[in-house]
Order: structure tokens, then C-alpha cells, then sequence
């Protein structure tokens, strides 16, 4: 009230309208900012946005993308590539009605990238792509699984042989621990290795002999472990988790130790055992630790499970790229470190349930 | 300020108009404004799918070219060939459109994969037409199926690439869509505020423009009342109002004026009336007191008449001048008793009264007198220099052990215009308290003398001033301690 007598009446009309006046333009004004704000958020932000060029261009091509241990590759790869100005991407994957790695390999050749970091499938096709791509010019890298004699610049993952010797260490120990709570009649222990029908089978032999080699270290072992390879017939879609169903279907064939070389067989083996009730019957030594399979380590359903360090191998795809373009040479193999987890190691690695 | 004042000085008509288009203009400008924005954004909408369109014409074109290809081959015609070339043409040029750069963007990879594969695949039909131009038949065959793969796979690549920008289109149609109203909603709220603001703006100027007329109206009112001691209507503006404002105000200072006049006349008349009354009323309390005093005159005449009879006839002369005279004095006392009589007929009663006394003192008043014969017709008020003469007699000469003599001149003071009539005795003198007393009215005529006639010093006085409207009609001076008393009558002489 007092203020009101200070000030004088004429003082209000006469600075009322001014500050109206000034008010409305404010509002006008600030809603076509507010608006222009809204409009430039919405609209114009990934107009605007100045995408990242890159010097070079790498496919990668693998058989089954969505995996965790692909797209841990990939990240690995695809980190590596931003360091050294290099895009690298996961290939055609998702165009069309499923194109096969031949295909995609093909297209990849048709687009003309700078590499091409590939899962390595024996076939006679994409052996000649392979062939086709070296002839235009484009340097491949295969990974993870190996395509022997063909004019691939480098492999990068472990060595088979390596890789065999440590599943032969696993299934010994495995061996002894369940020798030790069977029963006398019992005595026989019978060892699956799970192998990709498409797989390069000069690998899958080091691999074998590489467990063989392990067993006949063990004079106990030796005459009880029988270990033979079950080949998966993974080439169409969806065949592998039938192809190891199969397995526990009709008594003769259920065996006591499983040996998975890849992410999808370990989890198709894994729900298999759960399904057909073979829990503590039937053992598997695993490959890779996504968290599933990890769960399952958990869960002793999974004895152990042999992995790589995935983002090294993706790391090393694109190294020796780089090193095949800038240098003209490059090595020829490029290890990846492996890594046990077992019961008693198993935390380690554990994320938490997601 | 200034804006303000120019905008006070402003006529009514242009003040209502200029609010008006103010409002307008304000309003319309953020209509304006907000009308282009969003137009802006529809066309924007417009252009939002055209790069779907563009790839779907890309596909077209792409199938052109396959088809014009193998129409070629299957006919070899110029016409086939032609329709290939031009649409291997159109086709090349809406690759120029398409991204060559690997970055972040799909989008770009993707155009850039499509522009790269596309290259490939016109090379490889170029080298179909050109063998089967060269009748090289397990050529063109191979170079068909070669192009005919590839063609697959661009087909895919363009549906896929469709899809993706279908998907990031659609994503832009929404949060423009989301943006549209948004805009809607500030539009409505900036109408809104503008809308009210607009009101109280015009509510603000209507009322700068009313206030003068509505204390314009209470002041009439209050004049209309009666009540001209307003205060003045307050004028800032120099429209309609501040001309009728002004001319009020001037009418109200006019009539304030007239009244003042009309008051100050009737003030003077009740003045002048004033006057008058107090001089008849003088003169009645001047009669009243001489009838007080007096018995029965005519009772008295008859009987003074009846002494100077019978002294005439007893031959006392001298009896009979004393008797006649004193009939006459009281005959003049009874006849003369209007407001104004002339200075011989005053004169003439003095040597009367002055006869009676010395009569009665046995002539112990000497009376002289030197009179300018030419002013004795002047009018003074009735009764006044017997009173004067009395009160020398009675306050002056009366006790004295040296003759008293009364002395009475008349003459005309040329420098002032005014006859003086002097008259002074050689008594025991006045002091000048008396004097002082005498002329601020200090003394009350209550006491009267027995040898009074009733009519006071005071009641002369007041007469005198009152008939010839100043004060030093009358003096009076002492001329010492036992050498008398003056009075001096200033009678000024009107010119007929």
C-alpha cells in the first residue's frame, strides 16, 4: 500500500503502457526463439551434425552378427579402426533375405572397400571369392577361424593346436573329477567335440589332436577317454541347435563330455543338457563368456569355458589391415590371448545378472 | 517525456487511431511472424520423404537399365541399344547425387556402397554390350551374369538403404510433427498474452483520455453546486479536452472576477447607507435629548410671549429684548431642527445665547466677532456652534477673575478652499489629555450640564465628520494655561 502512495498515479499510466508495449515484444521474441530452439533441437541437429570422415573403409563378415562374442569382436575392431582413421563396418548383414557370407563377401568386393576382416568358412565358393577380392585389389583378413591356402593376408586368433591343447586340459581335468565320484561300472568316459561342418578342417584336426595329445599325457585316463568329433551341420539357419539336439536323442549317443568351439553351440548344447534332464550327466567345456554362458558356469551346468579376448582380436583384424595397406606386408598369424573360466574363477568375469 | 508530451498534444481522433494501429501492427507482426515459420516447417514437411522418392525413381532407372541390357541382348536392335545408353546416362547422373565419403552416417556409407557397386555393375554391362556387339558369345554371357548378381544385390542394397532413410524420415516427420505443435501451443500463448495485453494497453490509453473529462465533470459538479472556490481543472493534453478543460477554467476565474466586483459595489452602497443612517441617527439622538431637556415649548413661547407682552406694556425694554430673545433661541432650537441649516442662522443664535448668558451673568462674556460676510451662506449640520460656545462658556470663562471674552472669526482660507471659522476663549485653557480625549470620542456626553442645552461635544463631532465625510473638519487647541481655548471649524466650500 505504501509503495502504491509513492508512487505518483500519473507515473503509472504514463510508464504502464511502455512496459507493456515492451513486454509483448518481449513475449513475441522469446517465442519465436523458444520455437526456432525447438524447431533447430528437433529438426536441423542431425542435418547440421558434421559426421566423422574416414580415409579407409573395412568390411567385416562373420557368420552371425547378433552373437556377443561377434559384436565384442567388432567393437574391438571397430574402436581400433576410429583410432587410426578407419571405418570398419559389419557387413550387408541385415539387407535383404539373408545373404550368405559368399554373398555379402561379393558385395563387399562390388562396393570396393579397403579390407575385408572375415570369418573364415571352408567352402569352395567363398574360397573363390576370397580369390576374386585378392584379384581386385583387396586385402582379407581372416579371424577367429582360419581358410588355409588361400591368399588371405593374415589370421588372427588363437592357434588351433593351442586351443586343442587347452580344451585337452580342461577335459582331463574334468575327466579325473567326475572318474572320481562315478562308480566302478561307469568307467568309461565318452568325449564329443563339436565341429562345424564348415569349418576349416585342417584346424579342426590340430584341434583334435591337440585334446588327443592332452588325454594320452594321463596313463589313467588314456584307456577309458574316447574322444571323437561330432560334426554340426550348421550351413542352414537354425540347423546347429537341431543338429545338437540330435545328440541326446536315442541313448547310444549321449555322451559325458561335451567340447563347444563357438558361442552358439555352447548355448545349444547347454539348454539341450538342461531339457533332456542330463545335468551332472552330461558335462560341456564351453567357448566364450557372454554372460549366459557364464551363468551357466555358475550353475555347474557348464564345467568351464575356453575364451579369447575379443576386443584384441578385433584389434589385431584391423592392425594388420593397416599394417597390409600402409606397409605391403604383413604377419602372417596374430595370436590372441585365451583364457579359462572355471568354478573358481567365474566371478571374475560376472557382471551380474542382465 | 517528450514522446509523451507529443502524444498529449495529439487530437482525440489521432490518439484512438494511433493506439489502434499500434495494437494491430504489433498483432499482425507476430502473426506474421509465426505464419512463416510455419510455413517454413510444411514445406519442410513437403520435402521430408524426397529422398525416398529420389531412390525409388533410382531403382526405376536401375531396372532400366537391367532391362534395356538384356532387350539388347536378346534383339541386338539400335533401338534397344539406344534406350540403354540413355538410361545407363540418366542413371550415371543421378549417381552424382549420392554420397562418395565414408564417415559416421549410414546413411552416406550406404549411398556411398550403392554409388560404388553401381560403377561396377555399368562396367560390367558396358563389357556385355560391347561383346555382344563383338558377336563374343561366352563373353557377353559371362560379363550378363556377372551384372546380373550385382544387379540383385543394388536392389537390395537400394531397398535397404529406402528403408532406413523411410525409418530416419520417419523419425523426422514425428518430431516435426511434435515441433508443429509445440508451435501451435506458443502461438496460441503468445495470442494470448499479446491479446491481453493489447486490452490493457488500449484500457490504459482510453483512460489517459477519460480522466481529464471525468475531474472535468467533478469540477462542473461541484460548480454546479455552488462552490466557485474549485481548484482548477489540471490541463496536460492539447486535444479536444484540454480546449474545453481551458475555456472551463477560464469561465470559472471570469465568474470568480464578477463576484468579486458584484461584492466589493454592494459593500461600498451598504457603506454610503451605512453612513446616512448613522447621520439621521445622530441627529434624532441630537432632538431627542433637546426634547428630553425641553417642557412643553409652545407652552414655553406662549408664555416667554406673554412676559414680553406685559413687559412692553410695563415699558421694560430691557425685559422685553431678554424675553424675546430667549423665545427666540428656543424657537430656533424647535424650528431648526433639520440635519442642515446655514452658518448665519447658527451665528445668529450664538449672539442670541451669548445675549441670554450675559443677561444672566451680568455681562460678564465679552463677544467679539469678525466675520467674512461673504461665506455665511455656507450649510453646516444644525446645533453645532451653540454647543461649542457652551462648552467655552461653562469649561473656559466661567470662574475667571479676568474679563472673559469669546471670540468668533470667519474667513476664507484661499489656499485650501475651506472657510475657518475660529472660536476661542481667554478662559483657563485645556490640557492636551482633554484634547486627545475629546477628539477619539474618549469623553461620554452622559454628564450633562444643567446649563447645558443636552447636546454634547462628542455628538458635534461625529456630525460634523459624518456631513462633510473628514476628519479635521473639527480642531481643537489649548493656547495655553489661562490664555484660553480654540476650536477651529474647516468648512470646506463647495463650488455651486
Amino acid at each position: 500500500m505504501k509503495k502504491n502512495e509513492k508512487i505518483p498515479k500519473k507515473k503509472i499510466y504514463a510508464v504502464a503502457p511502455v512496459v507493456l508495449l515492451a513486454l509483448m515484444i518481449l513475449a513475441s521474441v522469446i517465442g519465436i526463439f523458444v520455437f526456432r530452439a525447438q524447431y533447430d533441437k528437433n529438426i536441423l541437429q542431425d542435418e547440421l551434425k558434421e559426421y566423422r570422415r574416414y580415409s579407409k573403409y573395412y568390411a567385416m563378415i562373420t557368420s552371425n552378427d547378433k552373437a556377443d562374442f561377434w559384436q565384442a569382436v567388432y567393437n574391438g575392431a571397430k574402436s581400433e579402426g576410429d583410432a587410426t582413421d578407419a571405418y570398419v563396418e559389419l557387413f550387408a548383414g541385415d539387407i535383404g533375405t539373408g545373404f550368405s557370407m559368399k554373398e555379402r563377401l561379393e558385395i563387399a568386393i562390388a562396393s570396393d572397400v579397403d579390407g575385408i576382416i572375415l570369418e573364415g568358412e571352408d567352402t569352395i565358393l567363398l574360397r573363390r571369392t576370397i580369390q576374386k577380392a585378392v584379384q581386385n585389389g583387396i586385402p582379407i583378413v581372416t579371424v577367429s577361424q582360419d581358410i588355409t591356402d588361400t591368399p588371405r593376408i593374415s589370421f588372427v586368433g588363437a592357434s588351433r593346436y593351442d586351443l586343442g591343447q587347452a580344451y585337452g586340459k580342461e577335459t582331463v581335468k574334468l575327466a579325473k573329477q567326475m572318474l572320481k565320484d562315478a562308480k566302478a561300472e561307469d568307467e568309461n568316459l565318452k568325449v564329443m567335440v563339436l565341429i562345424s561342418r564348415e569349418s576349416d578342417s585342417a584346424g579342426q584336426n590340430l584341434l583334435l589332436s591337440g585334446i588327443k595329445e592332452e588325454i594320452a599325457k594321463e596313463p589313467d585316463l588314456a584307456n577309458c577317454v574316447t574322444v571323437d568329433p561330432y560334426t554340426v551341420d550348421d550351413s542352414g539357419a537354425f540347423s546347429a541347435e537341431e543338429s545338437i539336439r540330435d545328440l541326446f536323442v536315442g541313448e547310444n549317443t549321449a555322451s559325458d563330455i561335451l567340447i563347444c568351439l563357438s558361442e552358439i553351440h555352447t548355448n545349444c548344447a547347454y539348454q539341450a543338457v538342461i531339457d533332456y534332464n542330463r545335468v551332472g550327466k552330461t558335462n560341456i567345456i564351453g567357448y566364450y563368456d557372454s554372460q549366459s554362458i557364464l551363468n551357466a558356469v555358475k550353475k555347474e551346468v557348464i564345467f568351464s569355458t575356453i575364451s579369447m579376448d575379443t576386443s584384441q582380436m578385433g584389434k589385431y583384424c584391423v592392425d594388420a589391415l593397416d599394417d597390409y595397406i600402409d606397409e605391403g606386408y604383413v604377419s602372417d598369424y596374430y595370436a590372441v590371448d585365451t583364457y579359462i573360466v572355471g568354478q573358481d574363477n567365474v566371478n571374475e568375469y560376472w557382471k551380474g545378472e542382465e | 517525456m517528450k514522446m509523451r508530451e507529443k502524444f498529449n498534444n495529439l487530437s482525440m481522433q489521432k490518439k484512438l487511431m494511433l493506439v489502434y494501429f499500434l495494437t494491430t501492427i504489433l498483432v499482425l507482426t507476430v502473426n506474421l511472424f509465426m505464419y512463416i515459420n510455419i510455413n517454413v516447417m510444411m514445406h519442410r514437411m513437403d520435402q521430408i520423404y524426397a529422398s525416398n522418392i529420389n531412390l525409388s525413381e533410382l531403382t526405376d532407372l536401375l531396372d532400366s537399365v537391367q532391362r534395356d541390357m538384356s532387350n539388347y541382348l536378346n534383339t541386338k536392335t539400335t533401338d534397344a541399344m539406344d534406350a540403354y545408353y540413355k538410361s545407363n546416362q540418366e542413371y550415371t547422373n543421378l549417381l552424382e547425387n549420392l554420397s562418395d565419403q565414408v564417415t559416421g552416417n549410414e546413411t552416406q556409407r550406404m549411398e556411398r556402397n550403392i554409388r560404388k557397386m553401381s560403377q561396377e555393375y555399368l562396367g560390367y554391362t558396358d563389357l556385355a554390350i560391347e561383346a555382344k556387339r563383338g558377336r563374343n558369345i561366352e563373353k557377353y554371357k559371362n560379363y550378363n551374369e556377372e551384372a546380373t548378381v550385382i544387379y540383385e544385390y543394388l536392389k537390395s542394397y537400394i531397398a535397404k538403404l529406402n528403408t532406413v532413410q523411410f525409418k530416419y524420415n520417419t523419425g523426422n516427420y514425428t518430431a516435426l510433427s511434435s515441433a508443429l505443435r509445440y508451435v501451435e501451443v506458443t502461438n496460441i500463448l503468445v495470442f494470448v498474452f499479446v491479446a491481453i495485453a493489447n486490452v490493457f494497453l488500449v484500457l490504459m490509453v482510453i483512460r489517459n483520455i477519460m480522466n481529464p473529462l471525468v475531474s472535468l465533470t467533478e469540477v462542473a459538479n461541484q460548480v454546479a453546486d455552488g462552490h466557485f472556490d474549485v481548484t482548477l481543472v489540471e490541463v496536460h493534453s492539447q486535444d479536444e479536452i484540454g480546449v474545453v478543460s481551458n475555456a472551463f477554467n477560464q469561465m470559472i476565474i471570469g465568474i470568480r472576477n464578477y463576484i468579486e466586483r458584484l461584492r466589493t459595489s454592494i459593500e461600498n452602497e451598504r457603506a454610503l447607507k451605512e453612513k446616512e443612517l448613522m447621520m439621521e441617527a445622530h441627529l434624532k439622538d441630537a432632538q431627542l435629548k433637546y426634547l428630553q431637556a425641553q417642557i412643553s415649548p409652545h407652552f414655553l413661547f406662549n408664555t416667554l410671549n406673554a412676559g414680553a407682552q406685559l413687559a412692553m406694556m410695563e415699558d421694560a425694554d430691557k425685559t422685553y429684548q431678554y424675553i424675546q430673545n430667549v423665545a427666540k433661541f428656543f424657537r430656533y432650537n424647535i424650528k431648526k431642527n433639520h440635519d442642515m441649516v446655514s452658518l448665519k442662522e447658527e451665528l445668529e443664535l450664538i449672539d442670541i445665547y451669548i445675549y441670554i448668558l450675559n443677561v444672566r451673568f451680568s455681562g460678564e462674556i465679552h463677544y467679539e466677532k469678525e466675520i467674512d460676510e461673504s461665506l455665511i451662506s455656507l450649510s453646516i449640520p444644525s446645533m453645532v456652534l451653540q454647543p461649542i460656545v457652551e462648552n467655552c462658556v461653562n469649561y473656559g470663562i466661567r470662574g475667571i477673575s479676568w474679563q472673559g471674552v469669546i471670540r468668533m472669526e470667519l474667513y476664507r482660507d484661499e489656499n485650501e478652499n475651506i472657510a475657518r471659522l475660529l472660536i476661542e476663549d481667554n478662559g483657563i485653557g485645556i490640557s492636551q489629555e482633554k484634547i486627545e480625549q475629546i477628539m477619539c470620542g474618549q469623553i461620554e456626553d452622559t454628564e450633562i450640564d444643567e446649563n447645558s442645552n443636552g447636546i454634547g461635544l462628542q455628538n458635534v463631532i461625529s456630525r460634523l465628520r459624518l456631513f462633510f465625510d473628514r476628519d479635521d473638519v473639527f480642531e481643537i487647541i489649548s493656547l495655553g494655561e489661562n490664555k484660553g481655548t480654540r476650536v477651529t471649524l474647516n468648512i470646506p466650500i463647495l463650488e455651486e
